[in-house]
């Protein structure tokens, strides 16, 4: 909890006589000051970096190839020199309000290095066939979040691998498994140093994207998606740092949801089944995965056995797109049910989500054009409201059956 | 400890930095020559603000004759594509593959890497991008217009280095 809303809350617990003033002050005590941030250091970041790319790929023309690149590199290794000694400074003295100084001449000197590489490229007219620059650059990012332990500089890192993987994707249509390789066994080992959620969330996040690059743009069979999902739901059971695996969890669910959505609307079309090829290594390994996902839950949390069933390969049957939303719905529908029972935010969190994707889904396939619009979210926020109902009085009942006995 | 590994870092960035500079300053010495034909232009050549002009050339253009490829590839997909000299000294599209078979090749013939375009089935054609169409440095007061054709010059380094050598009007 945060301070200031501990001093808020033991206001009136004084006043209302429940503690001392004395054991107001002792139980603030536990709660130490917040860091305050100063984000315009890292708003001028990103304006900075911006404009060193634009300058050294259009404005430098004048310039002599070797001269650019000599300043360039020079100036990134100014930058990490000045930031490097800022954020050690800042580091030791654990200030109440984080200036962020360093960082941000740290990731600007990133930004300059990354310029220096796209001149060198553009210079010398370099016809790239692969993202290679990118993947150098990536590189020293990562070596940057080992050596500056430091939110924003794992975010612009992340982003950057996951930029060259989507220009990697749209440039050259080719899938880079080395940027792959480099997010996982680079980000990895920080997010599980750190444990912080926001560290958690960049690297999932990340993943679940350039699996969706993987499934559409290299294997070319979107289906494949929910083994590389699922295997990212299940590595959360190996991962020991608990917020890491929580997040992983999360966000695997929140993105096979949102797959699904795409699903409904993507198996429509008459095309789509023309071109795609049933790949018998696709059920084998979604199969053993499901097999590990029942083994897992059964072990350690049967409740949630039901998120597998997001998984299952509905495409197969008639009319998938009818499937698709009531799987969604079941999800929903259930996680509402236990979420709420068990008291669990995460699970009602999701549920509430299963249940505005499978209501926009619905609506979007067959309802645009026939219900009015407001009607829609009207019949959605009356279900709603109708389930809460239920779920208080089945909590009601046995509140007081635990009264009576 | 992390203050060397931060100077190791700063020693990478310029090890890397060089010997890319290294690498790309060799194609004087050691990149290969090729002269390959534009179609006519087919409109009034147009030179952006950047000095680039962007051409067609005949080898972009390969003939099913030529296309030994038999899958049918997706866009995008790289292709490489063995030229040969012929006696004008021009090269011309030999082979097709979906990987270099040629490596090492030496003399009048050369292997470019390609990104797959479409198949034309009026003119059984298929066509195929080299990133060598846009020229660039191209003089804004040329007295290029439509229907000619230009012979142009390429440095070919490794790497994927392009060096443009020169361009000159044929006809």
């Amino acid at each position: 909890m945060r301070r200031d809303i501990v001093e808020r809350e033991s206001g009136k617990w004084v006043e209302k006589a429940i503690i001392t003033e004395a054991q107001r002050e002792e139980i603030i005590v536990l709660y130490p000051e917040g860091t305050k941030q100063n984000i315009f250091a890292l708003f001028a970041v990103i304006f900075i970096s911006i404009g060193v790319l634009i300058f050294a790929l259009s404005d430098l023309t004048f310039m002599p190839t070797m001269m650019k690149i000599v300043l360039l590199l020079a100036v990134s290794t100014g930058l990490y020199l000045v930031g490097s000694n800022f954020y050690v400074r800042e580091e030791r003295q654990d200030l109440k309000w984080k200036s962020y100084y360093g960082i941000s001449f740290i990731l600007i000197g990133y930004f300059f290095f990354g310029a220096t590489l796209l001149v060198i490229i553009q210079d010398y007219h370099i016809q790239l066939f692969s993202a290679w620059p990118f993947i150098i650059w990536s590189f020293i990012g990562i070596i940057l979040c080992h050596l500056f332990e430091n939110k924003y500089m794992y975010a612009f890192s992340i982003i950057v691998t996951l930029l060259s993987q989507v220009y990697s994707a749209f440039s050259f249509s080719s899938f880079s498994y080395l940027l792959l390789l480099l997010f996982i066994l680079g980000y990895v080992p920080i997010v599980y140093q750190r444990g912080t959620k926001s560290f958690s969330y960049y690297f999932s996040i990340g993943l679940s994207l350039q699996f969706i690059l993987l499934s559409i743009n290299e294997i070319e069979n979107y289906y494949w998606m929910f083994v590389f999902i699922l295997l990212m739901y299940l590595f959360a059971y190996f991962i020991t740092e608990r917020v890491f695996a929580k997040v992983l969890t999360a966000v695997s669910i929140w993105t096979v949801m949102l797959y699904r959505m795409f699903e409904s609307f993507y198996v429509q079309e008459s095309y789509v089944f023309d071109e795609m090829s049933m790949q018998a290594s696709f059920f084998i390994s979604l199969a053993i995965l499901l097999i590990l996902g029942i083994a897992l839950n059964w072990r350690q949390n049967r409740l949630a056995m039901m998120d597998l069933i997001l998984f299952l390969p509905v495409f197969m049957l008639p009319f998938p797109y009818v499937w698709v939303i009531v799987i969604l719905f079941i999800y929903a529908v259930y996680s509402l049910l236990i979420g709420y029972r068990d008291g669990m935010d995460e699970r009602m969190k999701l549920g509430i989500g299963g249940f505005v994707i499978a209501n926009l889904t619905l609506y979007t396939q067959y309802a645009w054009d026939s219900i009015n619009r407001s009607l829609f979210f009207i019949i959605g926020g009356i279900i709603l409201f109708g389930l809460s109902v239920l779920l208080d009085r089945v909590r009601k009942k046995q509140l007081d059956k635990g009264e009576d006995s | 400890m992390k203050k060397y590994i931060l100077y190791g870092l700063l020693l990478l960035q310029i090890i890397i930095i060089s010997t890319l500079i290294f690498l790309f300053e060799q194609i004087d010495e050691t990149g290969k020559e090729i002269m390959i034909q534009t179609k006519a232009f087919e409109y009034e050549p147009y030179v952006a603000y950047n000095s680039s002009l962007y051409v067609d050339y005949k080898i972009n253009e390969i003939d099913q004759a030529t296309w030994t490829i038999e899958d049918e590839l997706d866009y995008n997909t790289d292709v490489y594509v063995l030229l040969k000299k012929d006696s004008d000294g021009l090269f011309q599209v030999s082979e097709v593959a979906l990987e270099d078979i040629w490596s090492g090749v030496e003399g009048d013939r050369v292997v470019l890497q390609a990104s797959y375009g479409y198949y034309d089935r009026d003119s059984k054609k298929h066509y195929v991008n080299y990133k060598l169409e846009e020229l660039y440095n191209v003089p804004e007061a040329t007295e290029w217009k439509q229907g000619d054709i230009l012979n142009v010059t390429w440095k070919i380094g490794k790497w994927g280095q392009f060096k443009l050598v020169g361009m000159e009007k044929v006809n």
